[in-house]
């Protein structure tokens, strides 16, 4: 089947049972047995079955099912949050003392998580470009399980050829984990590009509406059942089964939105390339992307996310900020709205100038999660902000 | 019919048959709290159907899918009972309709039913409408319903414009329903039902019910009551031969407030002097089979689960919340800025007698704490502030933890002025009929700690001028 079939029918059945087309949302916390052996048996993992939510539920399941189909993954885990998820994978994958590599670029809270979070539980991390075969492998140490990047990358939409750096991880017996949250598998599938896991903030495109918190992670089935085992179980983080169910009823539209996503994006970036204020435009559809040949390769289309700099710093995105009138000022992105983000006044509002640069963020930097609202009222929205500065 | 068909139908007949024993021999043997929790969701039925889920499943699904041709006949011709499409019935709305289905039925020797409706307001209109239908061929044919007039402003907008002004039908209001001679005398050969509130909101009229109805059956039409702001906790009018309940779910059953949904209940056989066998034999079946599926104010599966959850409760909160609301009462009426206090469980109230008679917490003598019937009256009161709709205001506007809302039923205190609000479309005149003075102030007491509410009640009124 193509992926545009799956995406509407993968991995979810009719309820045999009761003949509902869509499956109901188990909106259960825990499961009966039939008897005190049939329990017995289901919590030694004897039989299949369910017996709480925490550990396995119906709704959550066929999500599972459903994604692992579309990333081409053996098994997936659900949890809480795109957080949870990359936490997960990481504790998964490392014991205390164990070291990991993560890309530079790469979103704040992974970031924060590898900074104060992991130390805790005696892991370090290596923040290097994992594109520099070099800087790489002056990273590795023996002790060194996990390579952790995105593709394209959060903020500054930066491609790292996965292929490359999958090959690269396997020669060290390093797994290589790919966050696909920007891209999404009807994009990109790192997997068969050679990555051993994926992670998604499912919050983003795969539910696709903003209406919910959710995270996957995607692998081979015995790293799974061990994440599960070593961290979901004990831990928790599970997903409420509604939401669950918000995400599969989401993932249904997933190919026309991102469709819609990617063109209008492609034309945003267009329109702001060739605008007087804009200083720099950052979209891998554009020829003079530095990843742009990659992402032809490994990307069916370029995405949604459209980041720029604008000429007049600061003050200028503040401007702009206040001034638009379809785009929402939000953080989060992957929603079917527009939502324009500027660090400088909003997320790193307490960074100076000079701290934002160290960064790796110019102040004039905006990130626009272009929605699939009319391309004509998102551009004529900006023109008469970029007006105002 | 079809061999493959008859085949689904013998099927079908065994599973109601096994179902049918269920109720009889089991459920309805159980306490109201035990029917409140399980309704029918059994151990089996989880087991077999659900994955072994211990909270039934919301089924958010438009449509049933079908194994073969055959099985889609015998549904779709009502033949065996399926959901086919969420319009008309859906799984999860099933487990809904048990519920209230039985409770409103508890202490009933015969069997009830349930159609669940997407608002309260839908469950009135259709509640009504099939004793509506013409059944001459004249032009214009008389048909009346005579109904208390101390009814919610929605439920009098329905009667007053809708059916009396657009369709012609003519809506007989009896002014006092404790008289029951008014009822009698507005009751002739075109009359198609009798329809009451009790208690009223926000006037908290109440009345002999058992007389009413039994007057209604005398003329061979049936009693249809809005029994919202008792629920089956403290009264179920079927017991006392009522035909149909309307109920506004959204209110005290569901004290959680999140969102909207409206239930039919009725008995079988009921009283009705409209020539339909269906309509007679199961009228909540009736209704949800032809009128409301050709209608179509269904209520979601996913609000039917919701609501589901909170009815669970119903009994020990409607106890908890009647003796909060009693406090707040004597509060009220010892209060020297209140000129009246309108609570039917304050001995002063001029109804209290017959309202004892009728509102009972169900299952008291049961309950460890009491072991003997005891009287309960709910959680709505309304009171007249001295100094009129001014100083009404005035006190609502100084409240701090109150919320100022047009709201019922919820686990948190919600206070309104009818006049300007809930019963502001209804007019001057109209709420004159049904003792709304434009001071009256109405008061839902919610789940908080009396004294609380009593603080801020107090600390509101002292905010009013005058002595």
């Amino acid at each position: 089947m193509h992926i545009e079939t799956n995406i509407v029918h993968g991995g979810v059945h009719h309820d045999e049972k009761t003949g509902a087309h869509v499956p109901p949302i188990y909106m259960t916390s825990t499961f009966v047995f039939k008897d005190v052996d049939h329990g017995a048996r289901l919590f030694k993992g004897e039989e299949e079955g369910y017996i709480y939510t925490r550990l396995g539920n119906p709704t959550i399941d066929l999500l599972a099912e459903k994604m692992a189909l579309l990333e081409s993954a053996e098994a997936g885990l659900v949890f809480a949050s795109g957080m949870a998820a990359v936490f997960a994978v990481i504790l998964a994958s490392c014991h205390s003392g164990d070291h990991i590599i993560v890309d530079k670029i790469i979103y704040g809270g992974t970031y924060t998580l590898c900074q104060n979070v992991l130390p805790r539980a005696g892991i370090s991390t290596t923040f290097a470009s994992p594109g520099d075969a070099t800087q790489i492998k002056a990273a590795i140490r023996p002790n060194t399980k996990l390579i952790l990047i995105e593709s394209p990358a959060n903020p500054t939409l930066k491609i790292n050829d996965i292929a490359y750096i999958a090959e690269l991880c396997h020669q060290h017996k390093i797994m290589l984990c790919v966050d696909n949250t920007f891209a999404t598998p009807y994009l990109q599938r790192p997997i068969e590009l050679g990555a051993d896991i994926v992670v998604h903030s499912a919050t983003k495109y795969l539910g696709g509406h903003g209406d919910l918190i959710g995270g996957i992670a995607l692998g081979k089935k015995d790293f799974i059942e061990s994440m599960f085992k070593m961290v979901a179980r004990d831990i928790g983080g599970c997903i409420s089964p509604i939401n669950a169910w918000l995400i599969l009823r989401g993932l249904k539209t997933l190919a026309v939105r991102m469709e819609r996503h990617c063109a209008n994006a492609m034309a945003i970036a267009r329109f702001l390339k060739s605008h007087p204020k804009v200083e720099r435009v950052y979209y891998p559809g554009l020829e003079d992307h530095p990843g742009h040949e990659i992402a032809k390769r490994q990307m069916r289309a370029f995405g949604g996310m459209v980041g720029f700099n604008l000429k007049g710093g600061r003050e200028a995105g503040k401007i702009l900020m206040n001034s638009v009138k379809v785009c929402t000022l939000a953080v989060s992105l992957g929603d079917t709205d527009t939502l324009i983000e500027h660090p400088a006044s909003m997320t790193h509002c307490g960074y100076s100038d000079s701290d934002l640069i160290a960064s790796g963020i110019d102040p004039g930097f905006v990130r626009l999660s272009v929605g699939i609202e009319n391309i004509e009222d998102l551009i004529e929205d900006l023109k008469q902000a970029m007006s105002k500065i | 019919m079809k061999k493959g068909v008859n085949k689904y139908i013998k099927k079908a007949r065994e599973m109601l048959a096994e179902r049918e024993r269920y109720i009889k021999q089991e459920v309805k043997k159980m306490r109201f709290d035990t029917i409140a929790v399980h309704g029918l969701y059994s151990v089996t039925e989880a087991l077999e159907k659900n994955q072994g889920a211990i909270i039934e499943p919301i089924f958010m699904s438009a449509s049933q899918a079908f194994h073969d041709s055959d099985e889609m006949e015998a549904a779709l011709s009502y033949a065996i009972p399926a959901w086919t499409y969420s319009r008309i019935h859906n799984p999860s709305i099933s487990y809904f309709e048990e519920v209230l289905a039985l409770l409103e039925g508890y202490g009933f020797d015969g069997s009830t039913g349930c159609c669940a409706t997407s608002s309260g307001m839908s469950a009135i209109a259709s509640a009504t409408e099939p004793f509506l239908v013409k059944l001459k061929k004249k032009a214009r044919e008389e048909i009346n319903f005579v109904s208390t007039c101390q009814v919610y402003g929605g439920t009098f907008q329905l009667f007053n414009v809708r059916r009396m002004e657009e369709r012609g039908i003519e809506c007989r209001w009896v002014t006092n329903p404790n008289d029951i001679d008014q009822w009698s005398k507005n009751i002739d050969k075109n009359t198609r039902f009798l329809y009451g509130e009790l208690p009223s909101n926000p006037g908290l009229v109440f009345f002999d019910l058992k007389k009413v109805i039994d007057l209604a059956h005398e003329h061979g039409v049936p009693f249809i009551a809005d029994s919202t702001i008792a629920t089956p906790a403290l009264l179920r009018p079927i017991t006392y031969g009522a035909d149909i309940v309307v109920q506004s779910v959204t209110k005290t059953l569901t004290a959680s407030g999140f969102g909207i949904a409206g239930a039919v209940i009725s008995r079988k056989n009921i009283v009705s002097n409209i020539p339909n066998d269906a309509m007679r034999e199961d009228f909540a079946l009736y209704l949800k089979q032809l009128p409301n599926r050709d209608i179509g104010w269904c209520l979601s599966p996913m609000q039917a689960i919701l609501s589901l959850n909170d009815i669970r409760t119903l009994r020990t909160r409607i106890d908890i919340l009647s003796q909060n609301t009693m406090k707040v009462a004597k509060f009220l009426e010892g209060h020297p800025k209140v000129a009246q206090v309108n609570y039917l469980g304050l001995e002063s109230h001029p109804l209290y007698e017959v309202a004892s008679k009728y509102l009972w917490l169900v299952d008291a003598e049961y309950d460890e704490r009491y072991q003997m019937p005891v009287n309960r009256y709910g959680h709505l009161l309304s009171f007249v502030v001295k100094g009129g709709i001014n100083s009404a205001r005035k006190m609502a506007d100084n409240l701090k933890r109150i919320w100022r809302a047009t709201d019922l039923g919820r686990i948190k205190s919600v206070i309104t002025i009818p006049a300007i609000s809930t019963h502001q479309q209804m007019g001057a005149c109209a709420r004159c009929m049904a003792c709304i003075p434009s001071g009256l102030v109405r008061l839902c007491v919610g789940g908080e700690h009396p004294d609380d509410i009593i603080a801020d009640l107090d600390h509101a009124l002292r905010k009013v001028g005058g002595k």
